[in-house]
């Protein structure tokens, strides 16, 4: 077809297609989500999606926490994430000191704390204490070390979950609760919120997580004894924020760390799209060609390709694909390649008939007498004809690829992955029971995106359709 | 074909007849080897790819039995260490005769999707599948393959009911509201995972509103399943949730399918040959235009039904429901190859015959099908 | 004497989104029992429409907007334009009037028998049960020429003259006093539409039907007409006997058409009538036909000629007449 030919098609196809609102707003959200794929190293930092599965790299983040946006919408204020880098270190008695104050003005209270140290190497081990001075004047000693510190390395204490700290917070919380609720949480010391205490009034209640939040000023003191004045190199305390991030976090799996929903969802957007794509072009080309040549040769080569093509049509898809998953343990782009080679047979049928109708008609006819070869033939009577079904078809493949995979990999769960997809993410959710947990911020996220992935596609495919079938044209 | 007396009743038993005699003519027979081809091949590659694993765990069940027997006191009496081990080996060998794992490699594979194609899917490790704790395969599909039967048909029971009513009002008001409707109802359809919608579901149902229990196999354990009445009560609350989330991502699809063909069939001179007789207009659309409308609207939706299958199982997974998608989801993560094998089968099996059934309602449904005795008259 | 069909100032519109289509624009005629007027005229001019609207079965975004056809009942007439749809449905459809289509390839549904779909009309508008009406179908059957056993056949089964047989068989089921015949024989091979053709004069003969035929093609309309009207572009511009509009035509585009007619005995030169038929949301402003008029004036580019009569039962809409 000449170029300028080509060009007034286009012009006309245009004009055809903004007569459909609903596949301009495909086309909108089609540049949305490309930009978002394209862009995801501008928008999420690619060190954070290299570490996905690492689970120190997220060491920092509390786990499966709504987004921070919840605090707009909710009466009841939860602690925000709080990181204090190296603070003030003074030397006192023998002792490095290391204050750090946090204005507590929530309702919820952070989800964890943690505290890092690396000083270097200590003439003398040391035992690490850490007191808190709080707004209602008490003055705690929340941690004291069982393993001494030589220095040298990073020490990490984990407040919430450190015995040390829960004992002694446990101990300064019977103090003010009831002797009912010391019996009732008999045997279950391990189920109670000890940040939840620290940050609560000291009443009855505490011990339980009943009592009021206790709101003001916080003073940590971090003592680390110490002969010689050693420098103290890295400190950093970390207050884990009961909401986090755009997206909220998830969990890694079966532990208590936390990864930001954010990145996740953002660079599963470029697994989203390319998986779709190269699945629905690679497919549909191979099998509008496969139609175009098995209809054009005839005969009994005809005949042979299309019960190739019924026989590998017949094959169910997702049995086939679990039990080849289960044993390669396939990479994303396995699963591509098993996708593709089922999904080909889709527009044979149609396709087949298309050109089996082209081919009877005078002008090819007339083509042939005036001596044009078959391959011709093929590329300027047939092909035309055919390509503006082939985008509709491509357009209609890709909700569904993306579809399968999220499912495969739902069954399959994200072990070893180290790119999640969207349907990872969802997996994770539900291994992590956030449905019955009520992580809704996990749940919907992925699904949404997947669907409105679909959508797009199938609005401009719609579009598309309606533009080609002439029955439906009104 | 003998002639008999003409009425309207035996020219309906009739057609049934030459139904049944041209479906056993070429078309359905053709259908039907296509079929058996395709399970073939799909059992032959899987058994391919397992073989290694199977025969292992062959090996294994032969150990184990050869050291049952070796524990009897009487077979050993009297012996002393070379000749047990001897008696050992022996045995050993004299098993894997019997299974035939001696022969050679192809032949093995051969036989093993002989048995599978005979129906005997071997067993596996984990007696934990059954209710009844049998470790037969065969007897935990067929445990879970009923459960899948009832969620699944019922749901697509309802989604056809809606989907039909639904597409054929849209076509009759073609442009209006209700057509709106049913084209964002059917993309909905397309892109919505179903299992996604499932969790959601649950997450809204079960967590925030507490209506339904987030499990059908606690919801069924909770109820009372030794009267009629609680058994009842019992399944209705499990089927609940899982049932409205198939049936929201489902009818859509189905609605606009019937739409899209009744509105072609509409056009048809036909219709307007019904009408320009007098023919009241609901018969003329239940009647004339459905009826003819529905071969294509069988096909299709068998079609779709098949894909919608796989977004089914994995949502009975997210159910917990107790049929084979949730037995899928055990079976993957605790590495069962003989459960899973024999999933594929069954699988296959109900995917590749139900394609010849739709073939077979095609035939029923659409004279011009039937190629066959009349037409030679 | 009142007429048994009569047509007064019919107008169709189609309401689409592009523009008013005048389909049928002020159109009127009479029928007597036992006549058949053939209705002529090129592709889209209004003739099928015309009789969709007779019958009321002018689909959507059709609407008759003006005019009366007056059917004779007993001693007076009813008016169809003003009866209620069910109304028609009941009394009027097929009962009175019936209608063969054009290319009964598609005007029989594939999926029903060819017995039953015969029998569907006749339980419909009767009493008769199941059984009555079967019998009744395989003597309409008969009537055709055809075997009585079809009626256990599906459409995809008989030939296209077959087929159309049994749709003839069909309209007269109910001995309509009107059988509206739409291009009947139009997609049939010319052997088969001979013999249509000869099948229509003989039941029109033998059951002295009144009838409505429309074609556009004049050879068959001069086989079995008695009166002609020539339509154009949504009117009537010609109506006469069929012996008088044939041998002496007064319309120019009746001239045309006869002209354009290749004949056996005299082989003058064809000459067509040059142009297309105009579009019927914005027609030519005056007589619709003046663009391609080789005798226009200028009276014709402003003014729509009215219908006058030059004779008995002789009408034209030409400036070219005067009443008389």
């Amino acid at each position: 077809m000449r170029l300028d030919e080509l060009k007034t098609r286009i012009k006309l196809f245009m004009n055809e297609f903004r007569r459909y609102k609903i596949g301009i707003v495909g086309l909108v959200l089609l540049v949305i989500f490309s930009g978002i794929a394209i862009f995801a190293p501008l928008i999420a930092p690619y060190e954070d999606y290299k570490h996905w599965n690492d689970q120190t790299y997220w060491e920092e983040l509390p786990p499966a926490v709504p987004p921070a946006w919840v605090n707009y919408f909710s009466k009841k204020k939860a602690a925000v994430q709080y990181e204090v880098e190296n603070p003030p270190v003074e030397y006192v008695e023998n002792a490095h000191i290391v204050t750090v104050e946090y204005d507590f003005n929530y309702d919820i209270p952070p989800k964890d704390i943690l505290v890092k140290i690396q000083t270097q190497p200590l003439a003398k081990p040391a035992k690490i204490t850490i007191e808190v001075t709080r707004p209602d004047g008490l003055t705690i000693l929340i941690y004291s070390s069982y393993d001494l510190y030589y220095g040298g390395q990073m020490f990490k204490i984990f407040l919430g979950g450190d015995m040390s700290s829960r004992n002694l917070l446990i101990e300064f919380a019977k103090q003010y609760d009831t002797e009912e609720n010391i019996a009732s949480i008999e045997g279950r010391e391990v189920t109670i919120d000890v940040i939840k205490i620290l940050f609560s009034k000291a009443e009855p209640g505490i011990l339980v997580g009943t009592a009021p939040p206790l709101k003001g000023k916080y003073i940590f003191k971090i003592k680390i004894p110490s002969l010689v004045y050693e420098e103290v190199e890295y400190l950093k305390v970390v207050f884990k924020g009961a909401v986090y991030g755009l997206l909220g976090t998830a969990t890694l799996k079966r532990t208590a760390v936390g990864r930001d929903l954010f990145v996740g969802i953002v660079w599963g957007t470029r697994l989203a799209l390319l998986i779709g794509l190269s699945v629905a072009v690679i497919s549909t080309v191979v099998g509008v060609l496969y139609g175009v040549v098995s209809a054009y040769l005839g005969g009994w080569v005809d005949e042979v390709m299309q019960r190739i093509q019924e026989i590998v049509a017949s094959i169910p898809l997702l049995p086939i694909l679990l039990l080849l998953s289960f044993l390669f343990k396939p990479t994303v782009w396995h699963l591509v390649t098993l996708m593709v080679i089922f999904y080909w047979t889709g527009p044979v049928k149609t396709v087949r008939s298309m050109a089996l109708q082209i081919k009877e008609q005078p002008y090819v006819e007339a083509a042939r007498a005036l001596g044009a070869s078959n391959w011709r033939i093929i590329v300027r009577y047939v092909m035309p004809q055919i390509i503006p079904y082939m985008f509709a078809s491509i357009a209609l493949g890709v909700p569904s690829a993306i579809l399968t995979e999220a499912g495969v990999s739902f069954l399959l769960g994200a072990e070893t992955a180290t790119e999640p997809t969207w349907g990872m993410i969802l997996s994770d959710a539900y291994l992590a029971g956030a449905t019955i947990s009520g992580y809704w911020w996990w749940i919907l996220t992925p699904g949404i995106l997947l669907t409105l992935t679909g959508l797009t596609f199938v609005f401009i495919g719609y579009a598309l359709d309606r533009i080609l079938s002439p029955t439906l044209k009104k | 074909m003998a002639s008999y007396k003409i009425s309207p009743q035996n020219a309906f038993k009739r057609n049934f007849l030459e139904v049944l005699w041209v479906a056993t003519a070429r078309y359905i027979l053709f259908r039907a080897i296509n079929a058996f081809i395709v399970l073939f091949i799909v059992m032959l590659i899987s058994s391919i790819l397992f073989n290694a694993q199977m025969e292992q765990q062959k090996y294994a069940e032969i150990r184990e039995t050869v050291a049952a027997m070796m524990r009897n006191p009487e077979l050993v009496s009297g012996l002393n260490r070379t000749e047990i081990k001897q008696l050992e080996q022996q045995l050993t060998n004299e098993l894997i005769e019997q299974y035939g794992l001696n022969k050679p490699y192809w032949i093995r594979v051969f036989y093993r999707v002989k048995d599978i194609m005979l129906l005997d899917l071997g067993h596996t490790q984990n007696p934990g599948l059954s209710q009844t704790g049998s470790t037969k395969v065969s007897d935990i599909i067929m445990e879970a393959l009923p459960r899948t039967i009832i969620l699944f048909t019922t749901g697509q029971i309802i989604i056809i009911l809606i989907g039909l009513f639904l597409g054929l009002k849209a076509a009759q008001k073609a442009g209006s509201l209700i057509d709106r409707i049913v084209g964002f109802a059917s993309m909905i359809s397309y892109s919505l995972p179903m299992w996604w919608l499932g969790m959601i579901m649950i997450l809204i149902f079960s967590y925030k509103l507490h209506w339904f229990p987030s499990s059908s196999l606690s919801a069924l354990a909770r109820g009372d399943l030794s009267t009629p009445l609680g058994a009842l009560k019992a399944y209705a609350t499990a089927i609940t949730l899982p049932l409205i989330t198939l049936v929201i991502v489902g009818f859509g699809g189905w609605a606009y399918i019937t739409m899209n063909i009744v509105l072609a069939t509409l056009q048809e001179d036909f219709v307007m040959a019904a009408r320009a007789k007098g023919i009241p207009e609901r018969k003329v659309i239940y009647g004339h235009v459905l009826r003819a409308s529905s071969p294509p609207i069988v096909t299709m939706s068998i079609i779709s039904l098949l894909n919608s299958l796989s977004g089914a199982m994995i949502s009975e997974a997210v159910f917990t429901w107790p049929g084979m998608g949730r037995l899928y989801y055990i079976a993957l993560q605790q590495g069962d190859v003989p459960v899973l094998l024999g999933l594929t089968f069954v699988t296959t099996f109900l995917y590749v015959f139900s394609m010849v059934l739709v073939d077979l309602i095609y035939g029923l449904l659409d004279p011009r099908v039937r190629v066959g005795v009349s037409s030679s008259t | 004497m009142l007429s048994l069909l009569e047509v007064k100032n019919l107008k169709t519109y189609f309401y689409t989104y592009r523009g008013v289509v005048k389909a049928v624009d002020d159109v009127s005629f009479e029928l007597e029992k036992g006549e058949v007027l053939g209705l002529v005229g090129e592709s889209g001019c209004g003739k099928s429409t015309t009789a969709y609207s007779i019958i009321k079965l002018v689909p959507p975004p059709g609407k008759i907007v003006d005019g009366h056809i007056l059917l004779s009942n007993g001693d007076g007439t009813i008016d169809i334009v003003k009866l209620k749809d069910s109304e028609v449905r009941r009394k009027i459809r097929w009962k009175r009037i019936s209608m063969i289509f054009q290319g009964a390839m598609n005007a029989l549904n594939p999926v029903y028998t060819v017995g039953r779909q015969i029998t569907e009309a006749i339980v419909e508008h009767s009493d008769m049960s199941k059984e009555e009406a079967l019998e009744r179908a395989k003597e309409l059957l008969e009537l055709v020429g055809l075997e009585p056993d079809m009626v256990k056949r599906y459409p995809h089964e008989l030939s296209g003259g077959q087929k159309q047989r049994v749709f003839i068989a069909m309209a007269l089921a109910l001995n309509p006093d009107i059988v509206i015949c739409d291009e009947p024989t139009t997609a049939l091979d010319v052997v088969v539409q001979a013999q249509i053709i000869n099948l229509l004069k003989r039941l029109q003969h033998e059951l002295k039907m009144s009838m409505i035929f429309i074609t556009h093609d004049l050879s068959v309309i001069s086989a079995i007409a008695d009166k002609v009207a020539v339509m154009y572009a949504g009117k009537i511009v010609e109506r006469g006997s069929l012996k008088e509009v044939f041998s002496e035509p007064y319309h120019p585009y009746t001239q045309g058409l006869l002209k354009s007619v290749p004949k056996i005995k005299n082989p003058e030169k064809i000459i067509w009538i040059p142009g297309l038929p105009p579009d019927l949301i914005n027609p030519p402003k005056g007589c619709r036909f003046h663009p391609r008029c080789s005798r226009a004036m200028d009276i014709c580019r402003e003014k729509e000629p009215p219908t006058v009569s030059i004779g008995k039962n002789r009408y034209v809409a030409c400036w070219l007449y005067k009443e008389g």
